[in-house]
């Protein structure tokens, strides 16, 4: 009887698969130049030649900008090579629990772009995704580090260029206003309340999302960290030392509260999210925010007008710049269905002329030999020649965590609830993330 | 003359009993099994470690508040869905002109998706919301709140945007057992010369009984349970203050603790089951006796 | 004379008091309608104004993007089929249950209610599905659904087929009848409004749910209406007219259902949970 019903249902959705695919199909017959490798591999990989094979691509709905799943580009390897790829977009609440599940089952999707790190501490990388050192776009890598966990190369991107994280503003309402780039507190309080006698909102915190709350202490503790105990975080991780040990950290979080405190930003700080902060920077109705210069990026086309740069978290006197390791990486799990159509993904995106398009339309520093670096735009010259050349970034202190934080996230939310001083924030998190490192099995806990 | 029981074979029930045990039961027993183990994604093997995942969730203060949580809402929107669901059901079972249009729009909610809910009321729900213009605009400028952001309120704004939800689907309920009352216990009513109130209090609501049981039981059951409302509206926050079992079980999940989701699970199943077991088993004792 | 004036007065104020509580219910809802007609920054202040210029190509550029054709049969195969699975398989448990009235049917019983208490654990559904080798499809996700919405189908049929006099049953089975054509040419043609009542119940619940087809189809073309919105979310996330727009049209089939069988919502509600 269960069977009598399972039938037709797989016929009609047959059918209906059928008559989409035909459709697709038509579109697709007039193109099939075939090119250097298209066709004929995919065959091998066990479909007949001038079928269409479909890979699944699956992505935070957060990362819809990100550079290899532009229309174009998926339309232009479809056409090369018949495989269609499939974006799947993911809840980004949800994308680490789906992806983890997954991964665990054997059933993940043929491609999933990550970061590195993170892939490193959420997805368990070694264990779930295949290694990629006998690619052929291997050999013309200029930086395989940022590719690399252990000794291998997992994931690929044409960027080698980290995310540099800091205070964006606006320059044209700095220099309307005659500021000059604070460089300690005081200056960016006073700079702020300037801002806010002129009737723009001095900074935007799109606290809603949780891990925008991080930004300030990402940059400004790996900051004083480096400056004052170096080996704190190596210490952290074996519980050799806490949190709470660092006195000055308190500071640093309450610093960034008495901005809110003090009416120097948007006055809803917990309903306003990042997706809305584009439109406010287009708008000016905003001068400032915590943030990474991914954010400058995806403005720089949709506004090229608005003119934004970048300073390091003014925490204290002479504070670097937070540098993020490179993100986005795509990575192939080793469970993959169709392994061999990925890597071709891969070789497609690294193959000169595309790499080349997608790095100049992206003004990536780009970490192929053949591939050039397109002129920086302005913002991002100013980073490398006042910042990254003169070595004056450090690695954000995320960058060294072996669990997920986002529970830190939420009890720094929580103190712009009004239910965390700084220091209770500090040690519930401490207590939060020994058990993490417990149940990970971290030596020391 | 009896007809043998045994007529009626036990083999009916065998379609529904195997979907039920082998897609519901045990994964369910599956996970009883798995919340006694370390149970991760980044680890090759699992093992027993006995009581520490159950240690582990009574020593975390945010799942006592959690379960606080939890409790409140499941407090409040048994009432409130109950209270206005019988209300309306009690108001269109009148001879009313636009009975029937009224009927559809006030159980439209129960057949919108959640997602709707989330998206709809997040931006109303804003210090500078529809909502709070709202009040503003009939002066009540007073009662204006960050309805999703204040942690001493977020839970209740949560719980009356379900009751919202949901009250049409328990007038439904209500209806059909109002409809089922014979009129015929009315009309003697009226001859005594009993008021509505006195009816409603000595009739309606005794027969009633049957609908009032199943709709706080499910209304119970769904909000110990809760789980979608929190996640589209506040995702548990701000902080943790919007968390219930529910987004908590999701969290560990997120965390890779396994074993620590799913002994969560079977945590939230013997709360919901000590509170309502004995709830139904009341109630079908009552119903044998009647 | 009074009495019926009064009545009738107070039948109008009853009337106006709910009309005026219908607001509250409708305003929401109108607010996503008239944005899912407005411009993107027009639909920005979220409030009840009438859209400016009415936006009907809103509605084409999201139905084609977001490829609401395929998530449209999607659902209806996904919530059609676990909707008649579970109506044949649990009408005719609950006619054995009713039945017997023995030891085991009570525990039985009270075995599939369990089923409205215990959470389901979607990690632990995963490991079980794929140990049965069918993880991914569209058939583990319509099994899953008849599981989960079994024990509520059972408790709705259980109140109803205890109405049903067992006379009927034993005159069938004196004239020689066996058990399933009892079941088939007494009950079946008399449960008819709750099974309705089922199908509506089972798909609304079914068709809103986002979470299974998000972990248990692997294949994105596979998915159904409501995670069509969050492709939408994602692809154009402030364009909140879009969003609207999406919303609505998922909403509609389950609201056209609902016109359809409002009436036997009530009558199926009454025979089935009620009366007891």
């Amino acid at each position: 009887m269960i069977n009598k019903w399972i039938k037709p249902s797989a016929l009609l959705l047959a059918s209906a698969l059928a008559i989409s695919l035909t459709a697709c199909g038509s579109n697709n017959a007039n193109n099939a130049v075939g090119s250097d490798h298209g066709a004929s591999e995919s065959a091998s990989s066990g479909s007949a030649k001038g079928e269409k094979v479909t890979i699944e691509l699956a992505i935070s709905k957060s990362s819809q900008d990100y550079a290899f799943i532009k229309e174009e580009l998926l339309k232009q390897f479809e056409d090369q090579t018949n495989i269609h790829v499939n974006v799947q977009m993911l809840p980004s609440e949800q994308v680490t629990t789906v992806l983890q599940t997954k991964l665990a089952v054997g059933e993940a999707p043929d491609l999933v772009p990550y970061n590195l790190a993170s892939a490193v501490n959420d997805l368990n990388l070694e264990r779930n995704f295949e290694i990629l050192d006998d690619q052929p776009w291997v050999s013309r890598l200029l930086n395989k580090d940022v590719l690399s966990a252990y000794g291998h190369v997992y994931g690929f991107q044409l960027s080698q260029d980290a995310g540099i994280q800091g205070v964006v503003y606006n320059k044209d309402i700095f220099k309307d206003l005659n500021i000059s780039i604070p460089k300690n507190y005081d200056e960016l309080v006073a700079a702020a309340e300037k801002i806010k006698a002129s009737g723009i909102t001095p900074i935007y915190m799109p606290f809603k999302d949780m891990w925008a709350t991080n930004i300030w202490m990402g940059s400004a503790f790996a900051d004083y960290v480096s400056k004052n105990d170096p080996t704190f975080w190596d210490d952290l991780n074996a519980n050799k030392k806490k949190w709470t040990d660092m006195p000055e950290f308190a500071n640093i979080i309450d610093k960034q509260y008495q901005l809110y405190k003090k009416g120097l930003t948007n006055s809803d700080v917990l309903s306003d999210s990042y997706d809305m902060a584009s439109g406010k920077f287009i708008n000016k109705e905003v001068a400032m925010m915590f943030m990474g210069d991914w954010f400058i990026n995806d403005l720089a086309s949709k506004a090229p007008d608005l003119h934004l740069g970048l300073f390091p978290i003014p925490y204290a006197e002479d504070a670097k710049m937070g540098a993020s390791p490179v993100g986005g990486q795509l990575f192939i799990p080793k469970k993959a269905k169709h392994m061999e159509e990925a890597k071709k993904f891969l070789e497609f995106l690294a193959s000169k002329d595309v790499a080349q398009k997608i790095v100049n339309a992206n003004k990536f520093v780009s970490n192929f030999n053949d591939v050039t670096t397109p002129e920086l735009p302005e913002y991002k010259k100013e980073i490398v020649d006042n910042y990254i050349t003169p070595k004056k970034t450090v690695v954000t202190s995320d960058a060294f965590m072996l669990v997920d934080i986002s529970e830190e996230y939420r009890y720094y939310q929580d103190i712009f609830a009004g239910g965390k001083t700084p220091q209770q924030a500090l040690e519930a998190w401490q207590k939060k993330f020994a058990q993490l490192m417990k149940d990970k099995g971290a030596a020391g806990f | 003359m009896r007809i043998s029981k045994n007529l009626y074979s036990y083999y009916l029930i065998m379609p529904a009993l195997l979907i039920y045990v082998l897609f519901f039961v045990l994964p369910t027993v599956v996970g009883l099994f798995y919340s006694f183990t370390d149970w991760r994604l980044d680890r090759e093997s699992v093992h027993f470690n006995g009581w520490y995942n159950f240690h582990t969730i009574f020593s975390d203060e945010t799942l006592l508040k959690a379960l606080r949580n939890t409790i409140v809402f499941a407090i409040v929107t048994v009432i409130g869905k109950n209270l206005f669901g019988l209300v309306l059901a009690v108001a269109l079972n009148m001879k009313l002109k636009t009975r029937n249009a009224l009927r559809a729009i006030f159980y439209s909610p129960s057949i919108l998706s959640i997602m709707v809910i989330g998206i709809v009321f997040t931006p109303m729900l804003r210090a500078d919301g529809a909502i709070n213009k709202l009040f503003e605009a009939v002066g009540l400028g007073s009662l204006t709140q960050a309805w999703l952001t204040n942690p001493a309120i977020v839970i209740f704004t949560i719980a009356v945007i379900s009751i919202w939800q949901s009250a049409g689907f328990q007038m439904a309920i209500y209806l059909a057992g109002l409809q089922s009352i014979s009129k015929e216990y009315y009309e003697a009513a009226t001859i005594d010369g009993a008021g509505s109130w006195k009816s409603f209090r000595h009739i309606t609501l005794p027969l009633l009984l049957p609908a009032i049981n199943i709709n706080v039981m499910l209304t119970l059951i769904g909000g110990l349970k809760v789980f979608s409302e929190v996640f589209v509206l506040t995702g548990g926050g701000p902080g943790n203050a919007s968390q219930v079992v529910g987004t908590i079980i999701l969290r560990s999940f997120g965390e890779g603790s396994w074993g620590l989701g799913t002994a969560m699970n079977t945590l939230l199943f013997i709360v919901v089951t000590i509170i309502s077991i004995p709830l139904l088993l009341y109630i079908r004792r009552k119903e044998v006796s009647e | 004379m009074g009495h019926t004036q009064r009545k009738a007065w107070r039948d109008y104020a009853v009337e106006a008091l709910m009309i005026a509580a219908s607001l509250i219910v409708l305003l929401p809802i109108l607010i996503m309608i008239f944005g899912s007609f407005k411009t993107n920054v027009e639909v920005l202040d979220f409030s009840l104004k009438l859209p400016k210029s009415w936006q009907f190509d809103n509605y084409k550029k999201v139905f084609d993007e977001g490829d609401l054709m395929r998530a449209f049969l999607n659902g209806i195969l996904i919530t059609g089929v676990s909707a008649i699975i579970n109506i044949v398989t649990t009408s005719a448990a609950s006619f054995v249950l009713v039945r017997r009235e023995s030891r085991l049917s009570n525990f039985l019983y009270l075995f599939f209610f369990m089923g409205l208490i215990a959470p389901m654990s979607t990690i632990t559904t995963i490991r079980v599905v794929q140990w049965f080798g069918f993880y991914g499809s569209i058939t583990s996700v319509i099994f899953i659904y008849a599981s989960l919405n079994t024990a509520f189908s059972v408790f709705l049929y259980n109140g109803f087929i205890k109405s049903i006099p067992k006379v009927l049953d034993e005159v069938a089975f004196l004239e020689g009848a066996g058990m399933f054509s009892v079941f088939f040419r007494i009950i079946v043609p008399l449960i008819v409004p709750v099974n309705a009542t089922v199908a509506i119940m089972v798909f609304m619940s079914v068709w809103n749910d986002v979470t299974i087809p998000l972990y248990f189809l692997t294949d994105s073309s596979d998915w159904t209406m409501p995670l069509s919105v969050y492709n939408f979310y994602g692809k154009f996330s402030r364009d909140w007219n879009l969003i609207f727009a999406d919303l609505v049209m998922t909403s509609l089939p389950v609201f056209i259902l609902y016109l359809f069988a409002q009436k036997y919502i009530v009558s199926g509600l009454t025979a089935g949970a009620v009366k007891g």
